[in-house]
């Protein structure tokens, strides 16, 4: 299986994606790339380190969106102005 | 001396009247304080007060989670006393308040750096929670929870990056509210991840909640009583039958049109893109003490799952969430003003239940205190807590109500209009 940042084809509607399980094939494929981000910010994590933190991907992965592609012209606070109702 | 009245409200109109002297009035809070810190001890540093300010809040000493910045003092943000730095000028927050003529009396102890969903922090004594000595304080602004609720202080203001407003108000019976993001400068305030934090509000009262709002973002026109029309969202797994039959009995009494959805596959979404963002940003602002194994144990925790996410995952989250807000705001505030959901998963646990070593330390419990707050934050939206009713011990069970940016004043009125009060003087 590979892992990455778009691991999935994306639906239409973003949330209507299943989410993969996180059994330890799983967990295990996502530990090169946790200790690529440890390596990154210069830190040495021991072993426990880089499993929690591949738990932890394998927990927060989410479905491709189909946002990927686009670009906001609005920055998030002017967004926010923008939805407000004053 | 001056007998203080409940409400701050009361304390505004009889300053007004003229029936007490705003300086007494100051001197009669900060006697209050200090005597109710023996009791529910939450102060960090008593500061020196002067002469009242000029505005609607003369003569109201309020009390602040120690993580702003203010005159001459660096805050202790949950680990140490607070520094003195010459020159240093306050906190935007509180400059805002003392525009509006607040004092500002003392700053209270929180969750070290923000970090944490309890008041667990082995720099200072425990916190009590002031309506029920065996329930567990929430944090991160857990002192400011305590003071307010002890009647230290009218108001107290927090900072909640994924609930640390919102949690401590659950926990104490307070009104919770955590404003638009970018709606108050966090300038002066120490960051935890600064796309998700906000500074917030405790209360015992809507209305006085309200004045502090009017202090802080006087641009925003105060709002008619509307529409109540709400959604609701009460998971099918995950939230409790005594927490799920009470929002249910408070709605049947609320007197407005309520609708039901399921939102639990965008709440996945949500929730996990706000994991990313808190994680990946805390990581950042606490680097240095991360390497060099210097970090608080909540820092700790959450900052190894931010140095161990790709950049990539990050700038995703970060690239998704105008649309994601977008989406959301179309999807639930078209139709309806307000969106309810749970606060707190479950009733209040026993402090032992959520305490990190404790024999008696159940991770369901803690995971239950926060488990339906990091979204909001993601999606910068303003959520008021707001105690609905209580359990068979008479604590608190509370729900959030959310609702468009900007829309404080609407979720304020929404508090006053709802049919149960936790504080009835």
């Amino acid at each position: 299986m590979k892992i990455g940042y778009k691991y999935t084809q994306s639906d239409q509607k973003h949330f209507k994606h299943s989410l993969m399980p996180t059994d330890f094939e799983q967990l295990t494929a996502f530990i090169p790339l946790a200790k690529l981000a440890f390596a990154e910010q210069s830190y040495e994590p021991t072993e426990a380190d880089v499993m929690g933190a591949a738990k932890n991907l394998a927990r927060l992965q989410t479905p491709t969106t189909a946002f990927a592609e686009l670009n906001h012209t609005l920055s998030f606070d002017e967004l926010l102005n923008k939805l407000a109702h004053v | 001396m001056f007998d203080l009245p409940a409400r701050m409200t009361q304390l505004q109109a009889n300053i007004r009247a003229g029936e007490v002297s705003a300086q007494d009035a100051l001197l009669a809070q900060a006697k209050r304080g200090r005597s109710l810190n023996t009791k529910f001890p939450c102060v960090v540093e008593e500061l020196s007060i002067a002469s009242p300010n000029v505005g609607p809040l003369t003569g109201i000493a309020l009390a602040h989670k120690d993580i702003f910045q203010l005159n001459d003092r660096m805050p202790g943000c949950g680990v140490g006393l607070g520094g003195v730095k010459s020159g240093l000028g306050p906190a935007a927050a509180i400059s805002s308040l003392k525009k509006a003529g607040a004092t500002q009396w003392a700053a209270l102890v929180m969750a070290p750096h923000a970090c944490g969903a309890t008041s667990q922090n082995t720099h200072f004594s425990r916190c009590i929670n002031p309506t029920d000595e065996d329930a567990a304080v929430g944090g991160s602004s857990s002192g400011s929870a305590v003071a307010v609720a002890a009647g230290m202080s009218y108001a107290a203001l927090g900072t909640d990056t994924a609930g640390s407003v919102r949690i401590p108000a659950a926990t104490c019976g307070l009104i919770g509210l955590k404003t638009t993001h970018g709606a108050i400068s966090n300038e002066g305030c120490a960051p935890l991840a600064p796309s998700l934090d906000s500074v917030g509000i405790l209360s015992r009262y809507p209305q006085d909640a309200r004045e502090i709002w009017s202090a802080l973002c006087p641009q925003i026109p105060r709002h008619a009583k509307q529409s109540m029309t709400s959604k609701l969202w009460l998971p099918e797994r995950g939230v409790s039958a005594k927490v799920t039959q009470a929002i249910r009995t408070w709605i049947s009494q609320l007197g407005a049109h309520v609708i039901d959805i399921n939102m639990g596959k965008a709440f996945d979404v949500l929730d996990r893109n706000a994991q990313r963002v808190l994680f990946y940003e805390t990581s950042r602002t606490h680097h240095a003490a991360l390497k060099e194994g210097a970090a608080e144990p909540g820092v700790q925790s959450i900052g190894l799952m931010g140095l161990g996410l790709p950049q990539s995952w990050y700038h995703e989250s970060i690239h998704s969430r105008p649309f994601l807000l977008q989406e959301f705001v179309k999807d639930h505030f078209s139709e309806a003003d307000f969106l309810i959901v749970p606060s707190l998963a479950d009733t209040v646990p026993d402090w032992q239940n959520v305490e990190i070593g404790h024999p008696s330390f159940d991770r369901a419990a803690l995971f239950a205190m926060h488990r339906y707050m990091g979204f909001v934050n993601y999606l910068g939206l303003p959520s008021l807590n707001l105690p609905i009713g209580r359990d068979e011990r008479g604590r608190a069970i509370c729900v959030q109500v959310i609702a468009r940016p900007y829309a404080e004043h609407q979720l304020l009125n929404f508090a006053e209009q709802s049919p149960f009060a936790f504080w009835n003087l």
